[in-house]
């Protein structure tokens, strides 16, 4: 066969299977062209709402002036990501995201594990309805609620201070004092999502083979070896998938709660990298800086899903979406 | 079945320690709804636990009628049950569409959402598109940049794949449309799931208070979210509270448990409706997205 016979059944065979696959899909958009339609609304709000903000990034690499607008402002090309470096703040607000995100994971993480294991072993219905229906409520405030909520327990003329006064004690500025602030964003953080969490480990127990049961109850095994043994190894995977969902969202998580919860005299703990590009753009009106910070914010953050989910297939086999 | 003594005090301890954390749980709403509804000098006394001291419902009474409470409550309501409507409509149809296995092109799409789902530009961009939208102000900043979740989209997806196919193909041997399916067949099977992100969806838009913060400042216009915010953040502020004078009558403190009590009530009061379907939703969302 020579080489022009061979060029010439190369193209007239693959001519024509593009052909073919172009009437195949032409045939199939012929047949489903409702389920395009379909998907066009949705499409749309992603477009508006997400693409194209996309495009609003450049005030990160100009110098906006709100007189000018944002295409007559002059471009500074990466001035602000320098300035970010060398920005002391930054470092401030990086540690508290990474130490509020670790006290979090480390606290709330593991109670709904726990706190599912032990309502799983009440053997009321009754009293296990109760308890759960309870332990969900909070899921449903918002932040602005929690916030409301703990301000008025823990506030001056709380229900804690009146106890702790009534102790003889002083009463203490809790949402002024930075050890006692970390402890009201955990334990907000353990009232607003541990009853919630709950709900995925007890799917996750419903599913463990009753007949490892059987058999330590057989050998002699008591409640605890067989929750040490059984339960805890069984609800592992979930475990990890849920620590790594968490730590995708290291970046981000923790905003809607801080923003309401902090106060200027717990910046120095409270504030982390998304309150404080709030504070900088709609604060402070440098939106330019502001934007680069929290671009940068959100490409750490999509490493820091890709890496989670990396951990989560290795360790689970499960992908985190 | 012989249960061991040691089972049977574990058994009592268990419980114990479990109506306990549910009574710790519960405890802060109930002290606020009894502060709410005692007198200046209960709550002086710093004895008010679950039961009101000096019964009366003057703080109810007066973010009712003498602040923006019911303004933005209405607020509230619309951009709910709107918000609600069409984003339920968006999501089944886009859920229909992608748990269709066959549909070309059907990978581009859901990578998209995922994308989306983890990737963020940031408050500064957002804020300049709505903006540029000319949505500055406006209620429907609040409504439409929620109405596709890709979370719930998810949880919605799965679920339809679930369902057999077969129920669709007697149907499509009669020539019946995509359209006629979703609506005559899909919709009404999938109820309990379409229910199940009914309760996500409003339940966000209920809570919402960022966007307002960022996008809407003509105070007639608030989420009750931003609302209670503004009440509770900025208690020196007095703008918004109307008449300070009568304010003067009743202390800050009945104030704010007052308009966290009226802020819950809406959400406590369809909460056993939603029971029923949530926890569904949560465990197909986490088998799998």
């Amino acid at each position: 066969m020579s080489i022009f016979q061979g060029i010439k059944n190369y193209m007239q065979k693959n001519l024509l299977q593009r052909d073919k696959s172009w009437k195949s899909f032409k045939n199939f958009i012929t047949g489903h062209w409702e389920l395009y339609l379909f998907l066009i609304p949705g499409l749309i709000i992603m477009i508006l709402f997400k693409v194209l903000p996309i495009s609003k990034i450049t005030i990160a690499f100009k110098q906006f002036k709100p007189l000018l607008g944002l295409s007559a402002s002059k471009w500074v090309g990466l001035a602000h990501f320098r300035r970010l470096f060398s920005d002391p703040h930054v470092y401030r607000v990086l540690r508290n995201t990474l130490v509020i995100n670790f006290l979090q994971i480390l606290f709330v993480t593991p109670s709904a594990m726990f706190l599912a294991i032990l309502i799983n072993e009440i053997t009321s219905t009754w009293v296990k309805r109760s308890i759960q229906t309870i332990v969900y409520i909070p899921h449903f405030f918002t932040w602005v609620v929690v916030y409301s909520v703990f301000y008025i327990l823990f506030g001056s003329t709380g229900i804690v201070n009146s106890i702790t006064q009534s102790a003889g004690l002083k009463p203490i500025t809790f949402f002024m004092r930075p050890g006692w602030f970390r402890f009201l964003i955990v334990s907000s953080e353990m009232w607003h999502t541990v009853g919630w969490g709950t709900i995925v480990y007890l799917a996750a127990i419903t599913g463990i083979d009753s007949q490892l049961y059987e058999a330590a109850v057989i050998d002699g095994a008591n409640k605890f070896t067989q929750i040490m043994r059984i339960t805890i190894p069984n609800l592992m995977p979930t475990f990890v998938l849920m620590v790594s969902i968490r730590l995708g969202y290291i970046m981000t998580s923790g905003f809607g709660q801080m923003l309401v919860f902090y106060n200027p005299t717990v910046y120095k703990v409270g504030d982390i990298i998304s309150t404080y590009v709030y504070r900088m753009g709609l604060g402070q009106a440098d939106f330019s800086y502001a934007a680069a910070v929290g671009l940068m914010n959100s490409l750490v953050g999509l490493l820091a899903v890709l890496g989670a989910n990396r951990l989560s297939i290795k360790f689970t086999g499960k992908s985190v979406w | 079945m012989k249960i061991s003594k040691g089972e049977k005090i574990f058994r009592v301890i268990n419980t114990v320690f479990l109506l306990t954390i549910a009574a710790v749980s519960v405890f802060p709403i109930l002290n606020i709804l009894a502060r709410s509804l005692s007198s200046t000098g209960g709550i002086a006394s710093g004895k008010v636990y679950i039961t009101p001291i000096g019964f009366h419902w003057g703080g109810w009474l007066f973010i009712l009628k003498r602040t923006n409470f019911l303004n933005s409550f209405y607020n509230s309501v619309f951009i709910t049950i709107i918000g609600t409507v069409i984003a339920i409509i968006i999501t089944t149809l886009t859920a229909y569409a992608l748990s269709k296995p066959y549909l070309k092109g059907r990978k581009f799409f859901i990578f998209l959402y995922i994308f989306f789902m983890v990737f963020d530009i940031g408050i500064v961009p957002n804020f300049f598109q709505i903006k540029a939208f000319g949505l500055f102000n406006s209620i429907w900043s609040l409504i439409l940049p929620g109405l596709i979740n890709p979370y719930y989209l998810f949880v919605l997806k799965t679920s339809l794949e679930q369902m057999p196919e077969s129920l669709e193909e007697a149907a499509k041997i009669d020539g019946a449309s995509y359209t006629r399916i979703l609506v005559d067949i899909v919709v009404p099977v999938s109820k309990a799931s379409i229910a199940t992100i009914v309760v996500f969806f409003s339940v966000n838009y209920w809570n919402k208070y960022f966007d307002a913060l960022m996008y809407i400042t003509d105070s007639s216009k608030k989420p009750i979210t931003l609302f209670l915010f503004e009440l509770i953040k900025l208690s020196n502020d007095t703008e918004g509270l109307g008449d300070i004078s009568l304010a003067a009558t009743i202390s800050p403190e009945i104030m704010d448990a007052s308009a966290v009590v009226l802020t819950v009530i809406p959400i406590l009061l369809v909460y056993p409706l939603m029971q029923r379907y949530f926890t569904k939703g949560v465990m197909v969302g986490s088998i799998k997205g």
